[in-house]
């Protein structure tokens, strides 16, 4: 590992690109190809660059982990709205309101709402209590190794669930973009993504996600302005249109369709909110900033560009109604209302194609790619931090650990991550995977976000309850999608779900609460009492951070 | 030695009352985010029809529309707020709590 070069990231990366250039003439299909291409090599050369910029800078631990602490509040936003808004965000959501109008809209209104509820209880307290990884935190007065392990495992849990959706999407939405195989679209993903994440660590993931951010705002919101043009940027213009040629008709213009009962909505809309609260590559960005001025800054920026972009996509959506749900063209052997080209995700991409023709349909495409490399990089390097930081460095070596020891772990761990990914990728091409984004969530919601709030603000909670806590949550979350229909029918054939709802959260995550409660009351140890006599200093740091500001100066 | 800093930061005589306040803030915003937040879902969930009511008696917009933008528009405003408030009630305190502590 050590022994590759920067010069060896370039030839690496090289092979990656000559991979895809040979492959494209494969197809001919794609008229886009050839723009596509040439963007996204261009944005792969760009994160190169990064990735070998960061490199030179990355030597400590807190570089590797946190970018130094260096990343200023207005960058960090940026970097947290890039992590949300994934291929699954631009392509998903936007295909979701195409197919079932306001509903797909929803999921827009339970991403954001995450972000002040993490400003107002979490961000400052996160930067004051924590290093690295958000178990810095919830083990902060409690036993180390339990806690921290138990963290670890949630954590893995739920990277290794959001990566295997991430990498089946973009193998998937990669090769029918540019025409390039299945397979290799998913090694290339996983090669790049680990070239970013070992070589550059958090300074080159960020500035990736950075790059990325701004060029999938950009190109949304001029493709949402053009379709928007074409209706004289009347709202009214075009929600009448689009109800007047949908098959649902006026319906879509308002919430209610999509959800079969009330308690799925609801355990959906907990599980998104919370869920994304609980995300370890999302609470790990507030590491990256010096102080929790800026870590505040970061969340009101993310709040501000994700409630943007939602609005853009919103647009986007509604728009395809009518500009793509009416031309043949998009349609499997020109049948309007038949199948879409490419699938039911398209309809961004199609879009695209629709108001701004090959050159918009190509730098969106390559914008796609782009969102998929910089998520599952950031994925990345929170799973191997759980494996570096709180299983070796805190809970096998406690806390003996070299520097140099820890950053090495972390990248070996980053190289088996992304062949895992890879692995798995390729395993699941041709699964139905869509309970894997409200399992992770789910998880999320449950195993992560209860302890790490009651870490924070409950005086009585023990390292029993915290064991215990994230472990009910995690094994709920896992044991009701395994019951829902989404795997106990769809995926293992059998004739009815064990579970009838379609979402875990409403029910995981108050049994995770009330099992951290019960774990941290029962225990009378003495171990317990002196965690929760931690709690008043623990809290006063939380509140003022005070060893941070008696450093003499940041570090760089 | 951290322990003896955080005792004098604990007895501060302002160091309850930057608590409190903050806490009063942080509460009050969160609970209204969700409040609202969970407001809609519930609506959503048990009586949906309400939102599919158009905003004009000419127009098919509904009044679900403006509602999801101000929303978003809310929650932005909040962490606005609590940016503002917190830079310019908070900082100076919790700053000048910290370093008499330390003295």
């Amino acid at each position: 590992m050590s022994g590759l070069t920067p010069k060896s990231i370039t030839s690496l990366g090289l092979l990656t690109w000559t991979g895809l250039a040979l492959a494209a003439p494969g197809s001919q299909a794609q008229t886009a190809n050839i723009p596509a291409i040439a963007m996204f090599l261009l944005f792969v050369a760009l994160t190169l660059v990064i990735t070998y910029w960061a490199a030179k800078r990355t030597r400590t631990a807190s570089d590797y982990y946190a970018a130094g602490g260096g990343i200023t509040g207005t960058q960090n936003g940026f970097a947290i709205a890039g992590d949300l808004l994934s291929a699954a965000t631009l392509l998903g959501i936007s295909s979701l309101i195409f197919a079932k109008g306001y509903d797909g809209f929803l999921y827009c209104l339970c991403l954001i709402v995450a972000f002040p509820m993490i400003l107002f209880l979490m961000a400052e307290r996160l930067r004051n209590l924590g290093r690295y990884t958000f178990a810095d935190v919830t083990s902060f007065r409690l036993s180390q190794r339990p806690v921290r392990t138990t963290a670890a495992i949630c954590s893995l849990t739920v990277v290794i669930f959001y990566l295997i959706a991430q990498m089946v999407g973009a193998g998937q939405v990669i090769k029918l973009l540019f025409g390039v195989e299945y397979w290799i679209a998913v090694v290339a993903v996983g090669v790049l993504m680990v070239i970013y994440v070992t070589f550059g660590g958090m300074l080159a993931t960020t500035w990736v996600q950075i790059v990325k951010a701004v060029l999938l705002i950009s190109g949304g919101t001029l493709m949402a302005l053009l379709a928007f043009s074409k209706f004289g940027f009347s709202f009214e213009t075009m929600a009448s249109k689009a109800a007047a040629v949908h098959k649902d008709g006026i319906k879509i213009l308002a919430p209610g369709v999509m959800f079969a009962d009330p308690v799925s909505a609801v355990s959906l809309a907990l599980g998104m909110v919370f869920g994304t609260a609980g995300l370890p590559h999302i609470l790990m960005r507030f590491f990256t900033v010096p102080n929790a001025v800026e870590s505040r800054k970061s969340a009101f920026v993310a709040t501000g560009l994700m409630g943007f972009f939602f609005l853009m996509i919103g647009l986007i959506g509604l728009s395809a109604v009518v500009l793509v749900g009416t031309d043949p063209q998009y349609f499997e052997g020109g049948i309007v209302g038949g199948k879409l080209l490419g699938g039911g995700n398209m309809p961004a991409m199609h879009l695209a194609h629709a108001v701004g023709g090959n050159l918009l349909l190509g730098f969106m495409a390559a914008v796609a790619f782009a969102t998929i490399l910089a998520v599952v990089s950031g994925l990345a390097l929170a799973g191997a931090s759980a494996i570096s930081h709180d299983i070796y460095a805190n809970a096998i070596k406690k806390g003996t650990a070299t520097e140099a020891d820890e950053i090495k772990v972390s990248k070996i761990a980053s190289l088996g991550l992304g062949v895992l990914a890879v692995i798995l990728g390729i395993m699941f091409e041709k699964h139905n995977l869509a309970f894997l984004s409200g399992l992770t969530l789910g998880i999320a919601a449950s195993a992560n976000f209860p302890v790490l709030i009651l870490s924070m603000y409950w005086q009585g909670l023990t390292t029993r309850g915290a064991v215990l806590g994230a472990m009910v949550g995690l094994i709920s979350a896992l044991a009701l999608v395994v019951c829902s229909k989404a795997v106990w029918v769809t995926v293992l054939g059998n004739p009815t779900a064990l579970f009838p709802y379609e979402q875990p959260a409403l029910f995981s995550m108050p049994l995770a609460f009330l099992a951290a409660w019960l774990g941290s009351v029962l225990d009378t140890s003495e171990t317990a009492a002196r965690e929760k006599a931690a709690f008043a200093e623990q809290d006063v740091l939380a509140e003022t951070g005070f060893y941070k500001k008696q450093q003499a100066s940041p570090t760089a | 030695m951290s322990t003896e800093i955080y005792r004098r930061i604990l007895s501060h005589p302002r160091y309850a009352e930057l608590v409190k306040r903050r806490k009063r803030l942080a509460w009050l915003l969160a609970g209204s985010t969700l409040g609202v937040f969970f407001s809609f879902v519930l609506i959503v969930a048990f009586k949906p029809s309400i939102l599919a009511t158009p905003i004009s008696s000419t127009g098919v917009t509904t009044i679900a529309i403006p509602l999801g933008v101000a929303m978003i528009v809310f929650f932005w405003v909040a962490t606005g707020i609590y940016v503002r408030r917190a830079s310019r009630d908070f900082d100076g305190l919790s700053d000048q709590i910290v370093r008499e502590a330390n003295q």
